[in-house]
């Protein structure tokens, strides 16, 4: 298991594939492993080096007890490009993991060579919808009554990331990523520490700093309203406010396209990656 | 029973003794029964007490929506409007009560007579410490661990009410006073409503316009730097903020001097209200 020394901590990383490196960064408390479930083995079949990795406090990345950032995970994503001897790179963010990309690209826009954003977002900017900077009060909720695990699995399973018939006609997909995120789950306090980093994430100001090429990638049917607001009116604002950006709406798909539109999915970023090679 | 409608919601309140009005905000979550051991009975010879409980609390209806601290200075001017009383009245609010008595202490002026802040702050008094502006991620660990219920047990009876020797002391004193919120228990959903309230209640600039005589009391082991910060901080900065206010510290007490020290505290409360 390779571990990398970043920043004073250790983070877990893979690699696969051979070729230009594309550097995946998971959402809100997602072990690495995620990827590992036909995601990165489809992008290293189209000639990249797919490296993907723990975030601190996830998997088997180490933990430390202190408060955590969308930008201090940037910083260790970085940190390992670093210990990894890569210049530049692809960049690809799903979700948190978009918002931890933003930030790579403004205090680092160097190292980026591209980077897709993934049913992500800016922070709070609709003067009409105030984000909260603590924990979610429904998800709060949910999870004091379910409990940890069963709060995991039934939003996994959940209209969140999938459609409805989806998940019903699909159940071994929608189990395989639940496994692949339980079994490698971040302990319960370093988990709501994501939650907060991801709450606290705040970008919608310096948006038009950026410069790297930006795929804008989100699903129409998007839309729950969760701690952050809905995903594609986020995913519309990212793709207004960043210069250089091609917006695509996968039709069909909430939160976990990846998952329930795969092909379509990687059709459209390993086109755009090409086009910025 | 009770009830006055106030902005569209049924609120709770008893009323107990004859004088001068004197209005009680309850603490995060709790209800009026909180006040019925130790200082309903001092108070209510000489003051005509007001209990209520805020919306989401107690008897009182509980509407699904978010609430401030300014939003229940609102409810508390609306349930003296809706019970007739327009003289000013003396407001005592603890922690989450006295964020919510200082709300009403600067948009209501006119209705307060003296106002007294026990174990409360003003939001954010630190550069380096800024509150989690929402419910705060120890919370809701503590709670996904144990339990709303024996979460709330454990708090309420817990070190950060009480120091550690008064709760080797009188472990039956805490019990039974953590089973009056058990009598009417806050639901969850609005228990955290009020939390997300507390989070993000901010006046530190605005004290300097609270013009009642004020009564800053805290307990001297009430340090605890978790969710709004240390009340012995907050209560320094409250008294040396807000132009006329005397602070006192209570020896050996921490967040629940009420219950602690009765005895001493009711005389503070009661000689403060007694010279305004």
């Amino acid at each position: 298991m390779p571990l990398a020394q970043v920043n004073d901590i250790k983070l877990h990383y893979e690699i696969e594939g051979d070729g230009p490196p594309l550097l995946l960064v998971t959402g809100t408390g997602y072990p690495g492993v995620t990827w590992q479930t036909g995601v990165s083995e489809a992008f290293a079949n189209e000639g990249f080096t797919i490296i993907t990795y723990d975030h601190r406090g996830v998997g088997q990345s180490d933990k430390p007890d202190v408060a955590y950032s969308t930008r201090m995970f940037a910083g260790d994503a970085i940190g390992l490009l670093d210990t990894l001897g890569i210049d530049q790179c692809h960049v690809l963010g799903h979700s948190m993991g978009g918002r931890v990309t933003q930030w790579m690209a403004l205090d680092h826009p160097k190292r980026v060579k591209s980077m897709v954003l993934a049913a992500s977002g800016p922070g709070e900017f609709d003067p009409n919808f105030k984000v909260t900077r603590g924990i979610p009060l429904q998800a709060a909720e949910a999870m004091i009554i379910k409990g940890y695990e069963k709060f995991i699995r039934e939003n996994i399973a959940g209209p969140f990331l999938f459609t409805a018939g989806f998940a019903r006609n699909n159940p071994g997909v929608v189990q395989k990523l639940a496994d692949a995120f339980w079994d490698n789950h971040p302990p319960l306090k370093f988990y709501l520490r994501h939650v907060i980093a991801r709450q606290q994430h705040q970008t919608a100001e310096r948006l038009g700093e950026i410069q790297t090429p930006t795929l804008i990638i989100v699903g129409d049917d998007d839309k729950t309203t969760g701690g952050t607001g809905n995903h594609l009116r986020q995913s519309e604002y990212l793709a207004k406010q960043i210069p250089n950006t091609e917006l695509v709406v996968i039709p069909g798909v909430a939160h976990g396209f990846f998952w329930e539109k795969p092909e379509e999915t990687n059709r459209a970023i390993i086109k755009f990656l090409r086009k910025h090679n | 029973m009770p009830y006055a409608d106030v902005n569209n919601t049924r609120l709770y309140y008893e009323i107990h003794g004859e004088g001068t009005p004197f209005l009680i905000l309850n603490g995060l979550g709790g209800n009026h029964l909180e006040w019925t051991t130790y200082q309903l009975p001092a108070w209510s010879r000489e003051y005509q007490v007001i209990l209520y409980d805020h919306r989401g609390t107690g008897l009182s209806d509980k509407p699904d929506e978010a609430y401030t601290t300014r939003s229940l200075a609102a409810d508390a001017v609306g349930l003296l409007d809706a019970i007739g009383i327009s003289e000013p009245v003396h407001v005592l609010g603890p922690s989450h009560g006295g964020r919510i008595a200082q709300w009403v202490a600067l948009d209501y002026p006119e209705r307060v007579r003296s106002l007294v802040l026990s174990a409360t702050g003003p939001g954010q008094i630190d550069p380096s410490f800024e509150p989690t502006r929402g419910i705060p991620a120890h919370v809701v660990e503590a709670m996904v661990e144990k339990g709303y219920e024996r979460y709330m047990r454990e708090h309420l009876g817990g070190d950060f009410f009480y120091s550690k020797e008064f709760l080797k002391k009188h472990p039956d004193a805490v019990s039974k006073q953590v089973d009056l919120y058990f009598k009417h228990p806050t639901p969850l959903r609005n228990y955290l409503r009020h939390v997300i309230a507390r989070q993000t209640h901010q006046t530190l600039d605005l004290l300097p316009n609270i013009k009642s005589p004020t009564l800053v009391i805290v307990g001297e082991h009430d340090t605890a730097t978790i969710a709004t910060g240390n009340h012995v901080a907050t209560s320094k900065v409250l008294a040396e903020r807000i132009p006329d206010a005397e602070l006192v510290l209570i020896k050996g007490a921490a967040h629940s001097f009420f219950q602690e020290a009765p005895e001493q505290t009711n005389k503070v409360v009661l000689d403060f209200l007694r010279r305004h």
